[in-house]
């Protein structure tokens, strides 16, 4: 029985070694039942010993899924089943005796007898609670950090201590463009097209890590491919990492590009104010909105009150003299204080040396630095005050000569008016004059011709008919009867030519019958003498008598124009035609010869025929009438003599 | 045998001696009254009944027409002969109107005078020769319309400038009324004498006349 002595012996020593260890061991017999805990398996199940033996294993060893919450299969039915040895699912949970949960890693393992067959198996586990904890915390902080560099808006590289990349944030890959591929696992300066190769970076970032230390606003500019010419801000920190050794360094980059280019465009615009405030033209000066005090004056203003920077600075704007009016001055710095602005035009001042200066003066306030300030800007006037004084001067100047002038031109015009009136009395006397003289000339006429007819005509009537009685009362051929017929011969043709005589100076038919008449005999007459046809016709006329002046006008007219056409036509007809219209008479006398140029100049060609004409437009001017010529080198020539009848004269018929 | 009995009325003395002797030195007519003016002519004459009243037509009072025509109501039988200086048609006309049966020219009174009363005393009319011929014709046309070939038909812009022509417009002014050219108006008025088979411009306006397109005269 020795074999059997060396079980029990190798049983308690097992149960010893076993009971000492750190992990929980159940050993379980073939039926899966406990057989044997250990103090840590008592304490973590919350069974003692002597109650769990003979348990089944599953109700000491209540195990569940963490995050499904079911039952975990038996592994050591699992084990008895199979015959090997089976892990325990990870995110195992231990329920003891009492209720209270924890992490368990466990492990299960077949025991065989000498022979081979499977007569139980041991469960060894352990508490992980600690680990998982840790392992929790170690999750959380690491998605908290990823979390913040993702978040951040900067830039971030995550270095290791051969300055690979361990990891960049989204901001990176998005600032440069690139992808997490060719990124990661990269020396710092392989990236992109070499940008990061910077000589003075890697020294500091080797530093960084030698040093435990940090750097900040490493200034890099380069032209990066795809965003332009940047201008970043580096900073870098060593990571520790005491698991690594070396540890990593997080390197941030911040693009100051535009920052830096507003930066230096205020830097500019400051300077141009000052340069601008130094040369000015116009006086300057600033004062604090606050007391009224004089904080700065540029030298144009200083040049233009004649003080010197010193004396004006840190004064009130009252103190120095300025302003005449003082208590109006701290009145205007009031408003302005209220109302921000204030203008004058026209603002009286006084240098230091007494001159009196005219200024435009303009205030604004405006903030410095959040402090209110007074801008003054101060224009000398005076100049242009005078020369505006002037100008006004000038121009009034010229208005009173223009006004003179314009008096002037009036009383000239004037009088030209009153000469040009004089001279219309004058043309309107001399046609009075003239017409008159014309109508007297008539009447002259008009007696001669009477006279003629009725004195000389009857006398020649008389000696014509004594003749006669003297030649009838001799014989035939008495000596003296000859000479007595050429004596009557004689009278008669005297009497034939008295008649022409007093016909040519004043027809008695315009007289007695009227123009139409007096115009047909006439052309009768003249159609008899001159063997040219007339051809007479009228309309509107009534044997209407018309103004004596006008019938006389016409008459003569039909005379010229009947001359004109037989000294000049070679006219083979003639028409006259006399029209009687609504407040106008007119006469055309129109042949078929060869016509003459109209147009041309009366005088131009000179001889009877224009002197004709020109007679003519005289006796109808004297009547308010006018003379049209119309005619065409072999086309014939019109004569349109047109007089207008005075208003009262009625319309045709007596 | 009875002599023609004449009264003569001139208002000057020596023709009226003048034209008595002439009258009487004739065996078969006497001078049987006369007067120095046309009223007193009008009054003698009913009273002496005279076979022809020789009356000067320009006397004081009453003009020898306008005796004439009285005569003619008072005394139709008595044949007025007129003595006048004028030699135009219009006297004329208005004294063979007024009823004056004769008109005789006073220069030429010598020796037409007798053959004149003769003339009128027999109831015939005399007129002085030298008058005769503007009476029945001359060369001046009758105003009457001349006839117009059947069928011509003048143009809208034809017939607008005959009827300015006739209404006594120049061509120019009608070529401004009517907006064309001066020649374009001649060519118009022209044709249209040509389509008419007229001649002149008094031929337009009686033309015009006839249409009624003008007032007549």
């Amino acid at each position: 029985m020795a074999e059997h002595a060396v079980r029990f012996e190798r049983a308690d020593w097992f149960r010893t070694a076993l009971s000492s260890i750190g992990d929980a061991v159940i050993v379980a017999d073939g039926a899966g039942r406990v057989a044997f805990m250990n103090p840590v398996a008592e304490a973590l199940t919350g069974w003692p010993e002597a109650e769990a033996l003979g348990q089944s294993l599953p109700r000491v060893f209540r195990i569940v899924n963490e995050e499904t919450r079911k039952a975990v299969d038996d592994p050591v039915a699992a084990v008895l089943a199979r015959g090997v040895v089976v892990g325990l699912a990870s995110h195992t949970v231990l329920i003891d005796r009492a209720g209270t949960e924890r992490f368990v890693d466990d492990s299960a393992a077949p025991i065989r007898d000498r022979a081979g067959a499977l007569v139980g198996a041991v469960l060894v586990f352990r508490d992980a609670d600690e680990r998982r904890r840790a392992e929790r915390c170690v999750n959380d902080a690491l998605a908290y950090a990823e979390g913040i560099v993702n978040t951040v808006r900067e830039p971030l590289l995550v270095l290791d201590a051969g300055l690979r990349v361990r990891t960049a944030n989204r901001s990176f890959y998005r600032t440069f463009g690139a992808t997490p591929a060719e990124t990661e696992g990269r020396a710092l300066q392989e990236l992109g097209s070499g940008q990061w190769d910077v000589p003075g970076l890697r020294q500091l970032l080797e530093q960084v890590l030698a040093e435990d230390g940090a750097f900040n606003d490493f200034e890099v500019t380069h032209d990066f491919p795809g965003i332009g010419r940047r201008t970043m801000l580096l900073n870098g920190r060593r990571l520790p990492r005491h698991a690594e050794g070396a540890g990593l360094v997080l390197l941030a980059a911040e693009d100051v590009t535009e920052a830096r280019s507003a930066a230096h465009a205020l830097g500019v615009s400051e300077s141009r104010y000052r340069r601008l405030f130094e040369t000015a033209q116009d006086g300057i000066l600033i004062l604090d909105a606050g007391t009224g005090r004089i904080s700065d004056a540029n030298p144009f203003l200083l040049d233009m009150l004649g003080y010197a920077h010193g004396e004006l600075a840190g004064k009130e704007l009252w103190q120095i003299g300025l302003f005449r009016d003082i208590e109006a001055s701290r009145t205007a710095f009031r408003r302005l204080q209220q109302e921000g602005y204030i203008r004058y035009e026209d603002l009286p001042l006084q240098t230091k040396d007494g001159r009196h200066l005219d200024v435009e003066f303009v205030s604004n306030v405006y903030l410095v630095d959040g402090r209110p300030v007074v801008q003054c800007n101060i224009r000398d006037v005076t100049d242009r005050k005078r020369a505006e004084e002037r100008l006004r001067q000038a121009h009034d100047e010229l208005e009173r000569r223009v006004a003179e002038r314009t008096a002037e031109l009036g009383r000239v015009n004037a009088a030209l008016r009153a000469e040009v009136a004089e001279h219309g009395r004058a043309e309107a006397a001399r046609q009075e004059l003239q017409l008159r003289l014309a109508a007297a000339q008539e009447e002259e006429r008009h007696r001669l011709a009477r006279e003629l007819h009725d004195q000389m005509g009857q006398h020649l009537t008389a000696l014509s008919l004594g003749l006669k009685v003297l030649r009838d009362g001799e014989p035939a051929d008495a000596a003296s009867h000859p000479r007595l017929r050429q004596l009557q011969e004689l009278t008669e043709l005297m009497g034939k030519e008295i008649h022409q005589i007093a016909l040519d100076l004043r027809p008695t038919a315009l007289d007695d019958l009227g123009l139409r008449t007096a115009l047909v005999n006439y052309a009768e007459a003249w159609s008899e003498r001159s063997r040219v046809a007339v051809d007479f016709q009228s309309s509107g006329l009534d044997g209407e008598r018309l103004p004596a002046p006008l019938e006389t006008a016409l008459y003569r007219v039909l005379q010229e124009a009947l001359t004109n056409v037989l000294k000049h036509s070679q006219a083979g007809r003639v028409s006259v035609v006399l029209h009687r219209t609504e407040g106008q008479v007119t006469l055309v006398v129109e042949d078929d010869g060869r016509g003459f140029d109209a147009e041309a100049r009366p005088g131009a060609t000179g001889g009877t025929g224009r002197l004709g004409l020109l007679g003519m437009q005289e006796r109808l001017t004297l009547v308010g009438g006018t003379l049209t010529v119309e005619s065409a080198p072999g086309g014939g020539a019109s004569v349109f003599a047109r007089v207008p009848l005075p208003a009262s004269w009625g319309c045709g018929g007596d | 045998m009875t002599k023609l009995r004449v009264f003569l009325a001139d208002d000057h003395a020596v023709v009226r001696e003048g034209l008595k002797a002439l009258i009487n030195v004739q065996p078969d007519m006497e001078v049987i009254g006369e007067a120095g003016d046309g009223q007193a002519a009008c009054e003698q004459v009913p009273l002496l009944r005279p076979d022809v009243a020789v009356l000067d037509v320009s006397m004081p009072l009453l003009s020898g027409a306008q005796a004439a025509e009285r005569l003619k109501k008072e005394c139709p039988q008595v044949k007025v002969l007129a003595l006048t200086v004028h030699e135009d048609k219009g006297y004329l006309r208005q004294l063979l109107e007024a009823g004056a049966a004769g008109y005789v020219l006073k220069r030429a009174a010598a020796e037409e005078l007798i053959r004149a009363i003769r003339a009128v005393a027999a109831g015939g009319v005399y007129l002085d020769p030298a008058l005769a011929g503007k009476v029945v014709g001359g060369f001046v046309r009758k105003p009457a319309a001349r006839d117009v070939p059947d069928g011509v038909e003048l143009s809208e812009r034809e017939a607008e400038v005959v009827r300015l022509v006739a209404a006594g417009h120049s061509n120019k002014e009608i070529a401004g009324r009517l907006d064309l050219s001066v020649k374009t108006v001649e060519t118009y008025k022209a044709r249209s004498l040509e389509k008419l088979g007229l001649h002149s411009r008094a031929d337009l306006v009686r033309y015009a006349l006839g249409r009624g397109w003008l007032r007549d005269a």
